[in-house]
């Protein structure tokens, strides 16, 4: 008869087990392969000391939803499902998703309380927006030591093109993190706007032609509340759409 | 069916996700993500590197998940197995990288670096004793990584000790179930 599972725990955490018990499971190989799995699990446990856990930073769901939402866009309108065909998942992902396939992944993951930030509020006005897509993506960089900090994406939406940013926490100290669109020319650029403190996401729209223009290198840098609205010359990060 | 391990609410989040749920991938990531994002910056070292495989797991993950059996497995196992599978590819690339770059001098090139099993256990382990849920996790890392007596953790928590050494064994046992699940699921 073998001893209850939770009595072989207590004999790999080293406690004081009846003597049959201790007995029986040094003898019967099943019994004692289990003391053996549970005293590695101990070591491995002890490894770590409980760490090794690292927090992916918010961009990274934000790109996943970038991604997945060139998936749902469809090459040619899907067929009208009648009632009866429906099955009961996709009638609710249907319904769930009338905002449009980035809304749906947004909603979906404020409801599973996936942080995102500032974008995380603006769901509410994306439900009920017709389908995007993503038309160029730059990945961010920081200028010198090339670590990747974040993702921009150009999507075009009803009445015009969007730049979505999602990145970690910029320090910003007591200046203005700013986003701008950078001309390939090295020359011209423009500003959209302003990543709020300690944003992490931010969705600045954009003027249609600006990318056909070459205005394609994502920049966003640090800049002191002055009188002077050009480019400080402070880049934190940068990235060009493709 | 559920238990008390809350094995019945992985499977149902992984019919959820196999039937095209999208907040049951965003739950899937709110519960696995840390551990695959854990795994990935363990295993290759660079943090770009590391983002990049986390993503590359989660939608591998809903473009395959009509692969998912929730009735075979976990959901985390499952995962495990695609970020293996990532990061083994991420690794064959840089050793690609590394061959091409050394074509030209030496006919030797280096072996592609497997993803290390230990690492893999080690993250696995550590992500569901952060699973655990209270006060089973608390009082389990009292036990098994501060070494604290099941009397002092009795007084300190102000649980009985009866209840303390119950869920020491318990909690034990279900490290062991979920470390099962990713060996299994790992292929």
């Amino acid at each position: 008869m073998h001893p209850d599972d939770e009595v072989l725990a207590a004999i790999a955490l080293g406690e004081d087990v009846p003597d049959e018990a201790a007995a029986h499971a040094a003898a019967c190989p099943q019994c004692a392969a289990m003391v053996a799995d549970l005293a590695e699990v101990l070591v491995l446990a002890r490894a770590t000391g409980g760490g090794g856990l690292v927090d992916p930073p918010a961009s990274v769901w934000a790109g996943i939803a970038a991604r997945l939402e060139q998936e749902e866009v469809p090459a040619l309108p899907a067929p009208e499902p009648t009632p009866a065909d429906e099955a009961p998942a996709d009638e609710l992902a249907r319904r769930r998703g009338r905002g449009g396939p980035r809304a749906r992944w947004l909603v979906a993951a404020a409801a599973a309380g996936v942080a995102l930030g500032v974008l995380g509020t603006q769901v509410v006005s994306l439900v009920g927006a017709p389908a995007q897509a993503v038309v160029a993506r730059a990945p961010l960089d920081t200028l010198d030591t090339a670590e990747r900090r974040g993702e921009a994406n150009l999507v075009r939406e009803q009445g015009g093109y969007a730049l979505r940013v999602g990145v970690q926490p910029l320090q910003a100290g007591p200046d203005v993190l700013e986003v701008w669109l950078i001309n390939t020319d090295g020359v011209r650029m423009v500003s959209v706007g302003i990543l709020p403190d300690s944003a992490t996401t931010g969705v600045f729209p954009v003027a249609d032609q600006l990318f056909d223009q070459g205005y394609r290198i994502v920049d966003i840098s640090r800049e002191p509340l002055d009188d002077r609205p050009e480019h400080s010359g402070d880049s934190l990060v940068r990235g060009t759409l493709a | 069916m559920a238990n008390g391990d809350g094995e019945g609410l992985d499977g149902a989040l992984a019919v959820r996700l196999r039937s095209g749920d999208a907040e049951a991938l965003a739950e899937a990531y709110r519960q696995h993500g840390r551990l695959v994002y854990s795994l990935a910056v363990r295993s290759l070292a660079n943090p770009h590197d590391a983002e990049d495989a986390t993503q590359q797991v989660f939608v591998a993950a809903w473009r395959g998940r009509a692969s998912l059996d929730p009735d075979r497995g976990s959901l985390g196992g499952w995962l495990v197995g695609i970020t293996r599978h990532v990061v083994a590819d991420v690794m064959a690339q840089r050793a690609r990288t590394v061959r091409n770059l050394q074509a030209v001098g030496s006919r030797a090139t280096p072996p592609a670096p497997a993803v290390d099993t230990v690492v893999v256990e080690q993250v696995a382990v550590a992500a569901a004793l952060d699973g655990l849920g209270e006060p089973r996790r608390t009082i389990v890392r009292l036990a098994v990584l501060e070494e604290r007596t099941h009397e002092e953790i009795s007084r300190e928590l102000d649980l009985a000790l009866g209840t303390v050494k119950s869920h020491v064994r318990r909690g034990l046992l279900q490290l062991r179930k979920r470390l099962e699940e990713v060996r299994t699921d790992a292929s």
